[in-house]
């Protein structure tokens, strides 16, 4: 579970609660959406790259949209929740079964997505560039004048300054400007 | 889900960080066995939109519907948190930043923390003073009639859209930077109640800034639309 948008589409918000919970905290992942009203369960044909996780019901209402949804290429995960163990769908990657313990749900979630338990560790450090970009940016310049000063395109300056925030956790440029004399990476 | 029935005691209990949100209505502990609803009759609250507000405190999931929320209670209800960030909020922070600052005389780091939240304690006060002398005003304008809507109302909704997110920002920056960079000698105890003001600060914004984006703007933007005869 990448950068998936992930939906749930279940009436009960036990299973809506739990179920985000759950995902949370097993492979910290955010819930995107609930869809409460099935009804609008058709709003959703056109996503792409998501993991649904569906109330079993739904398998035989709407089956022609499903089948849409798992288009080739459409790379949309279907997962049911379902009530009855027994419950054995063809067209689901997956079925959560109310019943399950943590553990089973691990492991189910685990087959779906084999890469799901390897947490990558993110360097925290900043790199060389990063240190570079930051100082630049620190002194009040603005994307387009570190860009230049670096050689370098503007994209790639956008894009270092967006990991350095992250590795910092610091959002606003007086916040990194702040970072920067503290550090004396600028004086 | 606060609701008019509980005891004031249990919803206290159970959020204590309501109790600044409390205190902005004229009540505040200790509310013996009363429940909420009896309290709003003591103190002349206007049930619909307390509840409203409170609920929104209590969850971040909670959105009240625009017909339960008088707009003008609102604008009391935030120009009074203005007040309490003003008066009670700001220096408090700030005595605790002189406090770790004597206890460190000559720290650059602290030095330089200290003037980044000047620098922010004078934006945060520019905003306010925005919302305060132009915002408000001409929403209690518009609610009283007091002044025509041109046929293309553009004019109003563009001058009422702002933003907060940095004001937020910063101070998280703030928080992030003292949690990584606080000097080892100062008082524990401080730095801890820095520290903790300085979330909960950052918690009030937040809430804040709800109220006025999914809120008060989205309602005055549907005002201006449908013009009031």
């Amino acid at each position: 579970m990448g950068k998936q948008k992930v939906v749930i589409i279940h009436c009960s918000a036990i299973i809506q609660k739990g179920l985000a919970d759950l995902l949370l905290h097993i492979c910290n992942v955010s819930v995107s959406d609930f869809i409460v009203d099935y009804s609008l369960v058709n709003q959703i044909s056109s996503l792409k790259n998501a993991i649904l996780f569906l109330d079993a019901e739904l398998m035989y209402a709407s089956e022609n949209m499903l089948a849409k949804l798992k288009q080739k290429g459409n790379s949309v995960y279907l997962i049911t929740v379902s009530l009855d163990a027994s419950f054995q769908p063809i067209s689901y990657d997956g079925v959560l079964c109310i019943n399950d313990n943590l553990s089973a749900i691990q492991k189910k979630l685990n087959t779906i997505f084999p890469a799901l338990p390897i947490k990558k560790v993110e360097p925290t450090e900043l790199s060389t560039r990063e240190k570079e970009v930051l100082k630049l940016v620190a002194m009040g310049n603005s994307n387009k004048e570190t860009a230049d000063y670096l050689s370098i395109s503007l994209h790639t300056v956008i894009s270092h300054r967006k990991n350095i925030c992250r590795k910092l956790e610091i959002k606003t440029i007086s916040g990194l400007t702040l970072y920067a004399l503290i550090n004396n990476l600028i004086s | 889900m606060i609701t008019e029935s509980m005891k004031m005691s249990d919803i206290i209990g159970q959020n204590i960080l309501l109790i600044p949100v409390l205190n902005r209505f004229g009540i505040k502990p200790g509310v013996g066995e009363k429940t909420l609803k009896t309290l709003c009759s003591q103190n002349g609250i206007e049930l619909k939109t307390f509840l409203a507000i409170l609920n929104t405190y209590n969850s971040q999931e909670y959105f009240p519907k625009p017909e339960e929320v008088e707009i003008n209670l609102l604008v009391n209800f935030l120009k009074q948190t203005h007040t309490y960030y003003l008066k009670y909020t700001l220096p408090r922070i700030e005595n605790l930043l002189a406090e770790l600052s004597t206890e460190c005389p000559g720290n650059k780091p602290l030095a330089m923390i200290e003037s980044y939240y000047f620098e922010y304690k004078k934006q945060l006060t520019i905003h306010i003073d925005y919302e305060e002398t132009e915002l408000f005003p001409l929403i209690v304008k518009i609610l009283n009639k007091q002044i025509n809507i041109p046929e293309k109302s553009n004019y109003y909704s563009d001058k009422i859209q702002h933003e907060h997110l940095n004001v937020e920002d910063k101070l998280s920056d703030l928080k992030t930077i003292l949690i990584k960079f606080l000097p080892l000698e100062v008082n524990e105890n401080s730095a801890n109640e820095l520290l903790f003001e300085l979330s909960r600060f950052e918690q009030e914004l937040l809430d804040h800034a709800r109220f006025e984006d999914k809120i008060l703007i989205p309602k005055l933007i549907k005002l201006l639309k449908h013009k009031p005869e």
